[in-house]
């Protein structure tokens, strides 16, 4: 027996095969049904931009972490999926320069300053969204029609406003229920078609890469919203359906407030943190500037995460020490 | 049993080695001088002597079986004996294949202990979640019942239901019953060991009666290594320790398994990806994420606020985490930070810091209930002190106005 090969390691011997670079491919590929009916609605240009977010990131990633002496590591494939995520919830016809700008904010200035992936207070994905709907508001929220391909290079001139938007007027959109499922109507690429983010979900689910706690409250807590305190007047089923579907409240929910990273790691913090964002979507969505309310929703109650962890020990500690103090000492 | 047992599901890889006979590695067998006459079921103090002279360790434990047996007929006074068949780590079979191959002298080495002691209820645990086995494993073996604990892999946690629900049971495991059961009959000391062999690296993966002071490689060579391995572990491929220089190692009473694996998975430096999967499976209901980012830094005096002191030591934080990062052995450091300073403080016993602990974080929480006690529960004493205090105000305050009117009334 040859034992120059044997090193010393600390137990368990067996791990999981379940690893990081599984988890991520996992989200990747729950994406991809969002990005096949972009193609059909928009073109070749959403793939490209894709694929401009997906290589940004990775990209930055890589020459950050070496400039910062960190073990490069290009099984971290989280980059990519932030890349993939911030073109969906922005216009087929957005401009190649904004993407890259709202790629490069993400990595640069939310993730890597503080440690890369695993430390950063605020979801990536989250904070490119919100860094481009704050820079370039007009064309973050014009439109193009969909079923019209667009060119992959050269000016695309965008001027439909999304249901989102009639909505924050106080009109009542005019949509059938087939087009608000499959999400024929004007808005950002990836986040309309509900069938692709319901697929999508549940494959998350199913593999087990997302708690359904943080989601189960968040729709919760923003279908009840949508339900009591409807803006347009109409009953209170078709106002849930046309906020729900009409901008990326349902996209936001699946894939930035179950993101792991960001959220608590207690059950009842992860209810507590899903109903927040949920009532702050709502009231982003009435009274922000902006249609679309998940991005800031979820960054603001980023900053809560870490509170709601250490408070959330506090209290298993002392209920601990209740349960011991109440217990008859077990002498017999 | 709780609904919803924490902990992990394994895949047990027993096999080939449980539904194989048990090897014996060859060796000479050593005898006491009994001074007792023989007789079938002999009383609790001859037993406890015989225990002694041959020297027997029980490897559930690690303790004396003679120790065990005379303090649970002085001062313990047991309900029932479980024999420990448990073997929830994966690959380890070693108890398990005593209950199923020798099963004569596992109940002969039951039967002597619950006559000694005087106590009916007996049993053998067994895991219940092994799925991939080729043999059955019986209800019954010998007339004795077997106890099955469902549910995830820390099962030693759940093992307070067995046989009522009084926590004075005596468990003792397979082997020291059998080396019981043959000191009594063939006056033999224990000089032997039940090791599975097993890893994927040994060829021949089964369940051994190995000499107690072999060395390590030759354990694993009596089984056949394939291919080179990177790690050699004894003991659980769970809490095992791994070892560096297999040749040096001896085997001892206690030790129960000799893995040998080859690690086929490069490991990627990853962070926490905080997927909070180690408080899910925790058994204890800990934050292992958070202790390892505390201990990481070295901030050890914050850790107490987290329970470190309560860790089972399972590793199924480590097992699950994604990120692949050694969570358990940080766990570890910082609780055993923490019982060394329980420790330097005056307090020895494991049960005696734990009430430490308890107590000195306790202290906060009487302070606190003080105050509704005082606000809930007004007896006679309180009434008159708090009486005697309002009297006291009133009459400062009266002397205040007083004064006020004698200052406003100076000219």
């Amino acid at each position: 027996m040859n034992t120059s090969r044997i090193q010393k390691k600390a137990p368990p011997h067996i791990r999981t095969s379940r690893t990081a670079p599984i988890i991520l491919l996992d989200v990747i590929i729950s994406i991809l049904p969002l990005y096949f009916m972009a193609y059909i609605y928009y073109g070749l240009r959403v793939i490209v931009l894709g694929a401009i977010g997906a290589l940004t990131c990775f990209l930055l990633n890589l020459i950050a972490s070496a400039l910062s002496s960190q073990k490069v590591n290009i099984y971290n494939i989280a980059p990519i999926v932030t890349g993939l995520l911030i073109p969906l919830a922005l216009p087929a016809a957005i401009d190649y320069s904004i993407v890259i700008c709202a790629c490069a904010f993400s990595i640069l200035v939310v993730e890597m300053p503080f440690g890369g992936c695993g430390f950063n207070f605020f979801n990536p994905a989250a904070a490119g969204i919100a860094f481009a709907a704050f820079c370039w508001p007009t064309s973050v929220f014009t439109y193009t029609e969909p079923l019209v391909k667009l060119p992959v290079f050269g000016k695309i001139v965008a001027s439909s406003y999304s249901p989102a938007y009639y909505l924050k007027l106080g009109a009542v959109p005019k949509l059938d229920l087939v087009d608000l499922l499959t999400g024929e109507f004007v808005g950002p690429m990836g986040t309309s078609c509900v069938f692709a983010l319901i697929a999508g979900f549940i494959f998350l689910l199913v593999r087990k890469v997302i708690n359904w706690r943080t989601v189960l409250s968040y729709f919760v807590a923003v279908i009840a919203m949508f339900a009591l305190f409807p803006r347009i007047h109409s009953d209170s089923i078709s106002s849930v359906l046309l906020e729900l579907c009409s901008g990326s409240v349902i996209f936001g929910g699946i894939f930035m407030v179950s993101e792991p990273v960001t959220a608590p790691k207690r059950n009842i913090p992860k209810y507590i943190y899903g109903f927040l964002i949920g009532i702050f979507t709502v009231l982003f969505r009435y009274y922000g500037g902006f249609e679309q309310g998940v991005a800031f929703a979820v960054l603001i109650l980023n900053i809560f995460s870490p509170l709601l962890d250490l408070y959330s020990e506090k209290v298993i500690y002392y209920s601990r020490r209740v349960r011991i103090a109440r217990k008859p000492k077990s002498s017999e | 049993m709780p609904l919803f047992s924490k902990g992990i599901i394994l895949e047990q890889h027993k096999e080939p080695a449980l539904s194989k006979n048990i090897l014996q590695y060859p060796s000479e067998p050593s005898f006491f001088a009994n001074p007792y006459p023989y007789s079938e079921f002999p009383s609790i103090e001859q037993l406890t002597d015989i225990a002694r002279r041959a020297n027997i360790i029980d490897e559930h434990d690690g303790a004396l079986l003679a120790d065990k047996l005379s303090f649970s007929s002085t001062k313990g006074h047991p309900v029932g004996i479980i024999a420990d068949a448990l073997d929830d780590d994966p690959y380890i079979s070693s108890q398990l294949a005593l209950a199923l191959h020798q099963s004569d002298l596992i109940s002969r080495g039951l039967h002597l202990c619950a006559v000694a002691l005087k106590i009916k209820s007996i049993c053998i645990m067994v895991y219940k979640n092994i799925y991939d086995l080729s043999i059955q494993i019986p209800t019954m073996i010998k007339n004795i019942n077997v106890v099955r604990i469902k549910g995830k892999y820390p099962a030693e946690n759940r093992i307070d239901n067995i046989l009522g629900k009084s926590k004075r049971k005596l468990i003792i495991g397979t082997g020291a019953l059998l080396h019981l059961a043959r000191a009594v009959d063939e006056n033999r000391i224990q000089t032997t060991c039940f090791v599975t062999v097993s890893g994927n690296c040994i060829a021949k993966p089964a369940n051994v009666e190995f000499p107690i002071g072999l060395p390590v490689s030759s354990a694993l060579d009596f089984c056949t290594v394939a291919l080179d391995p990177t790690r050699v572990v004894v003991g659980g491929s769970m809490t095992g320790k791994s070892i560096l220089d297999p040749s040096s190692e001896l085997l001892t009473a206690n030790s129960r398994a000799v893995l040998a694996f080859e690690d086929r998975r490069e490991r990627r430096a990853f962070n926490c990806i905080g997927c909070s999967r180690c408080t899910e499976v925790c058994p204890q209901e800990l934050a292992p994420f958070l202790i390892y980012k505390y201990t990481a830094l070295e901030k050890y005096d914050e850790l107490y606020r987290f329970d470190v002191a309560r860790c089972d030591e399972c590793g199924s934080c480590s097992y699950v985490c994604p990120a692949e990062l050694d969570l358990a052995d940080y766990v570890i450091k910082g609780k055993n930070y923490i019982l060394k300073k329980m420790s330097d403080s005056g307090v020895t016993s494991a049960s005696e810091q734990q009430d430490l602990i308890h107590r000195k974080n306790l202290k906060k929480l009487k302070k606190r209930r003080m105050r509704f006690v005082v606000i809930t529960d007004i007896s006679d004493s309180v009434k008159q002190i708090r009486n005697s205090l309002i009297s006291v105000k009133r009459s400062i305050t009266a002397n205040n106005k007083t004064k006020k009117t004698q200052e406003e009334n100076r000219p």
